[in-house]
């Protein structure tokens, strides 16, 4: 042991130097798009998942916990709240069924074709970035689960991301908000293509940048996804328009889109797997 | 046995980091826990424990959770050597110079990250919101690790004494 030590301390700058050359080329090497996570990110990752799976929930049950003395002081105004509530949803969900009827009946009228033929696969958020320049989350769902990466992930609210890398019991997600996430978006009202970018200074909304000069894009419009991209299914909704910047001596403008899904809320998402992966 | 605790408090403070701290944040940014106890390891073990704690500490921050594989490990070195030489220099007891190491060397890490980060692809605009970002951290950092210092460099003067029995009982 202590020849070891003598011949580390002898040969200290030529061992650093090439310490920091394989640091350079491991970051090089890890910094393009790569298909697959090496083995000790996986190791780590796995080995990981059961104490992050632990600490989310305990953190979890507490959060609720205070929330539930914090909710009982305004139990009261709630429920005459939700009541109401409860009412008009009534009396929009009989709207509803019609308009689901009259739907259907165009549909087969028209013979459209139904484009979803996806899978979903609920997953439980274990875990975030704990850096301020990424936004990632972890699932506790691997390639044992059928998780492969460039998977879509949203929730009941709209698209959440897009799977990066995977490992066996757990995943990545890249958040839309994220500075690397460019999403291709659609203007429900209008129709128009957008491309949806993260990387905002607040980092809880998104920008959208109009693809063609004619895009016209108005506070309160809906962005959906577009399903140009082999990612997101279509008409998935994305936000909602919250303010229009003009840019580019008012020649062009940047849309400022609050995404319909709380990342820090976040618990339960679905990952979206294809169709044959479901089927195979 | 003062090994073996190193490992669990990296392995707790991982956990912390990348499970328990989404609910902790200071206008809306979250405190860098892995930087955090580098920083502090800095400042209470001698300088080459104190390089291979930030090395594992940024190693297993980039494995689980990085981007780039060794770049925070890379960081969290060049960090921890500044770290232990200004401590060195100054009196390390002072919070006040305790809470300015931490603040300016959890500044320092993040200018470092960005910098490196930026080089590989991974470029970032250093508006306003940046600097408020590295800003609110750092001090977040330094609030947090201020009153951590003394319990931390208690619990390792325990272990090296703990250490030195085992050595000398067999």
């Amino acid at each position: 042991m202590k020849r070891v030590l003598d011949m580390i301390l002898r040969w200290k700058v030529p061992l650093i130097i090439l310490l920091v050359i394989i640091m350079v080329g491991t970051i090089h090497y890890t910094s393009t798009s790569r298909l697959k996570i090496s083995l000790f990110e996986g190791l780590g990752r796995d080995l990981l998942v059961p104490f992050q799976w632990v600490f989310s929930r305990a953190q979890r049950f507490v959060l609720h916990q205070v929330e539930k003395v914090q909710t009982l002081r305004t139990l009261k105004e709630r429920n005459a709240e939700l009541e109401e509530l409860v009412l008009s949803l009534q009396a929009e969900v009989l709207e509803l069924r019609n308009y689901k009827r009259e739907n259907e009946w165009l549909r087969e009228a028209l013979d459209f074709k139904n484009e979803r033929g996806h899978d979903l696969l609920v997953a439980e958020v274990i875990g975030r970035s704990p850096s301020n320049w990424e936004s990632t989350i972890i699932l506790n769902k691997g390639f044992a689960h059928g998780v492969e990466q460039g998977m879509a992930v949203v929730t009941n609210e709209g698209v959440v991301g897009t799977v990066v890398s995977v490992s066996r019991f757990s995943s990545t997600v890249l958040l839309i908000i994220d500075a690397q996430s460019a999403t291709g978006g659609l203007v429900q009202s209008t129709g128009d293509l957008v491309l949806v970018e993260g990387g905002q200074a607040d980092r809880e909304t998104l920008s959208a940048r109009p693809l063609s000069r004619d895009t016209v894009v108005e506070v309160g419009d809906v962005i959906v996804t577009s399903g140009l991209s082999t990612i997101y299914p279509k008409n998935i909704p994305i936000g909602e328009v919250v303010a229009v910047e003009p840019r580019q001596h008012n020649l062009s403008f940047a849309a400022v889109v609050r995404p319909f899904v709380d990342f820090n809320r976040l618990e339960y998402v679905l990952i979206v797997l294809p169709q044959d992966n479901g089927e195979s | 046995m003062r090994y073996l605790v190193y490992g669990l408090v990296l392995l707790l403070t991982l956990v912390l980091q990348t499970a328990g701290v989404p609910g902790i944040v200071f206008f809306g940014f979250k405190p860098q826990l892995l930087l955090l106890v580098s920083l502090l390891a800095a400042m209470i073990l001698p300088p080459v424990e104190a390089v291979v704690f930030g090395f594992c500490a940024g190693l297993a921050q980039d494995l689980v959770v990085g981007r780039f594989i060794t770049l925070h490990a890379g960081v969290f070195v060049l960090v921890a050597l500044v770290e232990g030489l200004v401590i060195q220099r100054f009196y390390g007891e002072n919070f006040i110079v305790r809470f300015g190491s931490l603040s300016l060397g959890t500044a320092l890490a993040q200018v470092l990250y960005l910098l490196a980060a930026a080089s590989f692809g991974l470029s970032r605009s250093w508006d306003l919101g940046t600097w408020w970002a590295i800003l609110a951290v750092s001090l977040f950092n330094g609030f947090l690790g201020t009153p951590l210092y003394r319990p931390l460099a208690r619990l390792n003067r325990r272990l090296l004494y703990y250490d030195e029995l085992l050595k000398r009982t067999g």
